[in-house]
């Protein structure tokens, strides 16, 4: 019973294909040998036989039958190879010359080859004869003794043969040897996606360090499995934050709807404790919203979208727009932009980035104080937005991008903390980088993105060089 | 107006279908996709409310397509619990005209809604808004009150224009970040208000009688003041 | 190219090759059955006898004496022949033959 997922195995295929291949190279091979030599004989001997008739009836035309006859005999009386045939018969097919007893009985088309059993001084023997009909009924008969050929053939046959054995055993053997090959270089892969499949997200493929096509496929792999590892770190890190994060407004909705419920007499109060429990879920409504946006982005797909742009204009969009609300709160916005940056990617997201930069940066910042929004381009495209505000302390710069990062001082501003996640979140997904430093005082965020050529050249899909969080 | 309401939550639906009969509307109601369609595609409507997750095996964005396939070109808005930018945009290329993403603040329905209204009435091209004393030339890109020029920066220019585009409409401040900022994104702080107060400097406070108005939880509106 | 069709494209391309070194054979004879095989009339001792007539004919005619070749492989040829080593008596008589024809400058065809 041939076992069915033998045929499926990729390399049993893969040694198939290498013994068949072997096999109908050594076929073509050997036929072709055998053509050379055997077949060259045979069509040899033919000629030969041709040339004779030919040269006869020369002799037939000329001299007529005497003529025919003497040099038939002369023939006969040269020939020291001792292989030639032939036999002159009347029209009632009685020998009139040669060197055989009888015509015969089987040759009987003209023009076809023949095999003639013959007798030689007691010894069997073997003879191609061909038939040639004259005009006055006569019939010639013309052939060579091919035993030596015969059995040169039989040889050449038997060697062939046994050599297409030997090489289908080689085959065998080869395809075995190349299966094994194959199955020990994807071993490696598929032990360690098995290992992974069980949960233990920390294994890798290993490489074998040649450079080729096997370890491209682990590199990627191996790429895949960090880009996996590190999301899932990131779903992980939302539950948490959602667990934590998201049940306080929750729980504050609830707490003020039943105590609304118990305790509000009036119409008034109850209309009050609605509409604060309304502005509550819409909070945690923004939040969710956020979250999804962030989780979004970082899973990439908006990626296949990019184009080149300029945000020269998106950037005094987002200035303009922030304009009247820092002039409002005493607060100086200054923007320095370049005539043009060209960058490469989605216009919206950009956008949404610079303007969470602005806004924080307008938030946090304290009457008569001044918020810069500047952009360059000098080998890579920078947007920063620096406040001087309370700023991020540097031993709190790493986890401020985290979601749901809010530092001390800005427990009592409103905002959900998704601010930062989200800008990091839409550089990271540009392959660049978000960058906090420190404004002494206050904050300098700086949005770091690859210039357009840079940008388009890398492959899509594994960006990003940082772990996002 | 005349509005079809296509969706199958009733809670939503009942909320949605009274609060715009309050609003002075005439509201139909279908359930689910196929009695939508029908609905949509046999009766005149000013304007239609699309869920786009429906039971019954035509789903909003289905009616859409089919409605445009046929030529209808009524208004349609689109509600939906997607909020992912490309729904947004796959919802805009299927035809619709305007998208709402659940939950949603009823006053920004009734808003957007009757915003569809003035769209839907294809005025041709303008050259000038005109609300009571206050002129708008969009050719010259001039503001005029009761006769006196207003200098406005471009875009407090756009601001004014929009809200004139939907003057007795309800505008939110969701509409305005779109539609002025090309913003679709929500800030955390209130930086519309501020836009809108500096309008108002310039355009209401010189004279006797404010035109911009505030709509408590909703946005503002541009109107002639009632007596 | 799919690794398929390379096999079945090699394996059509050899067809023709197997066709053309077995099948142009000459037509096999029924006649093992019929009458068994028939005898060569040049590898009988009489034909030796022939053969060393025509040389001593030859010979006869001839205007100068023999050469030494052609009289030892007659000689030998005839021995052979006397003894039954029929085939290699008469190659040697023809041998001989040959000689005397080239020798006297007679084409004997």
């Amino acid at each position: 019973m041939i076992d069915r997922t033998l045929f499926r195995s990729a390399g049993f295929r893969f040694g198939a294909i290498y013994a068949l291949l072997l096999a109908i190279s050594a076929t073509a091979l050997a036929l072709f040998l055998w053509w050379a030599t055997a077949g060259l004989l045979d069509r040899q001997t033919e000629a030969a036989i041709n040339a004779d008739a030919q040269d006869l009836s020369e002799r037939w035309a000329e001299g007529g039958l005497a003529s025919l006859i003497v040099t038939i005999e002369g023939r006969l009386a040269q020939n020291i190879d001792d292989d030639a045939i032939y036999f002159l018969a009347d029209r009632s097919m009685r020998r009139v010359a040669g060197n055989l007893e009888r015509w015969p009985s089987h040759v009987t088309t003209p023009g076809t080859l023949y095999e003639l059993q013959v007798m030689r001084a007691g010894m069997r023997s073997l003879a191609n004869v061909q038939r040639f009909d004259l005009p006055g009924g006569f019939h010639l008969l013309i052939g060579r003794d091919v035993q030596a050929m015969a059995q040169l053939r039989r040889l050449l046959t038997d060697a062939l043969l046994w050599a297409i054995v030997v090489v289908v055993l080689m085959a065998t053997v080869g395809a075995l040897v190349v299966r094994n090959l194959f199955r020990r270089t994807l071993a490696n892969i598929s032990a360690t996606a098995t290992a992974i499949a069980a949960g233990d997200f920390a294994r890798r493929v290993k490489l074998t360090g040649r450079g080729d096509e096997f370890d491209q496929i682990a590199e990627v792999i191996n790429d895949m499995l960090e880009r996996i590892g590190r999301l899932m770190d990131g779903v992980r890190q939302v539950s948490n934050a959602i667990a934590h994060d998201l049940r306080t407004p929750i729980t504050r909705a609830r707490t003020r709807l039943e105590d609304a419920a118990l305790h509000a007499d009036t119409p008034e109060a109850l209309r009050a404790a609605i509409e604060r429990a309304t502005t509550d879920l819409d909070g945690i409504v923004a939040v969710f919203q956020a979250l999804l946006r962030i989780s979004e982005i970082e899973a990439g797909s908006r990626r296949s979208s990019f184009t080149r742009i300029d945000i020269a204009p998106l950037l005094a969009q987002v200035e303009e727009l922030y304009g009247p609300l820092a002039e409002e709160r005493g607060i100086s916005l200054v923007a320095r932009t370049a005539a043009e940056v060209p960058a490469y990617g989605d216009k919206a997201l950009i956008q949404q980035a610079v303007a969470n930069l602005l806004d924080n940066a307008v938030k946090f910042s304290l009457p008569g104080g001044t918020v810069r929004l500047n952009a360059s381009v000098a080998g890579r495209v920078e947007v920063a937005v620096s406040d001087q505000g309370p700023g991020i302390p540097a031993s709190e710069r790493v986890k401020a991008t985290d979601r749901f990062y809010r530092g001390e001082t800005a427990r009592s501003t409103p905002g959900s903390g998704l601010g930062l996640s989200l800008v990091a979140a839409v550089a990271h997904l540009h392959g660049g980088e978000l960058r906090l430093e420190d404004n002494a005082p206050g904050l300098r965020a700086v949005l770091v993105l690859p210039i357009p050529e840079e940008a388009e050249a890398r492959p899509a899909a594994l960006q990003p060089k940082h772990d996002f969080i | 107006m005349r509005i079809l309401v296509v969706e199958d939550d009733k809670d939503v639906a009942g909320f949605v279908v009274r609060g715009l009969r309050e609003a002075g509307h005439v509201v139909e109601h279908a359930d689910n996709g196929r009695d939508g369609l029908f609905l949509a595609a046999s009766e005149t409507f000013d304007a239609v409310i699309l869920d786009r997750m429906l039971p019954g095996g035509i789903d909003g964005l289905k009616i859409l397509e089919t409605l445009r396939g046929q030529k209808n070109t009524v208004p349609v808005l689109i509600l939906s619990a997607m909020a992912e930018v490309d729904d947004r945009v796959k919802g805009l290329k299927a035809g619709s005209d305007d998208y709402l993403t659940k939950p949603f603040a009823f006053a920004e329905l009734l808003a957007r809604v009757e915003a569809l209204n003035r769209r839907g009435k294809g005025e041709g091209p303008v050259t000038k808004l005109v609300v009571e004393d206050l002129e708008l030339d969009l050719l010259s890109r001039q503001v005029k009150r009761a006769g006196q020029k207003i200098d406005l920066q471009p875009r407090e220019f756009r601001l004014l224009e929009y809200l004139m585009r939907h003057a007795g409409q309800v505008v939110t401040r969701t509409m305005l970040l779109e539609g002025v900022w090309d913003y679709h994104f929500d800030p955390q702080t209130n930086v519309i208000d501020v836009h809108v107060s500096r309008l108002r400097q310039k355009v209401d406070k010189p004279f006797p009688t404010g035109l911009i108005h505030t709509v408590r939880n909703a946005g503002y509106m541009l109107r002639a003041e009632q007596p | 190219m799919h690794p398929a069709r390379v096999i079945l494209l090699a394996g059509l391309a050899l067809a023709p090759g197997a066709w053309f070194t077995t099948t142009r054979r000459p037509v096999a004879a029924q006649q093992a059955r019929d009458s068994g095989p028939i005898e060569i009339t040049t590898d009988t001792p009489e034909y030796c006898l022939y053969l060393r007539d025509r040389v001593h004919d030859l010979v006869h005619l001839a205007a100068s004496p023999p050469p030494k070749e052609v009289t030892d492989l007659s000689t030998e040829g005839q021995r052979m022949c006397d003894q039954g080593q029929t085939r290699g008596g008469i190659m040697r008589l023809r041998r001989a033959l040959i000689l005397m024809i080239h020798n006297s400058g007679t084409t004997q065809r």
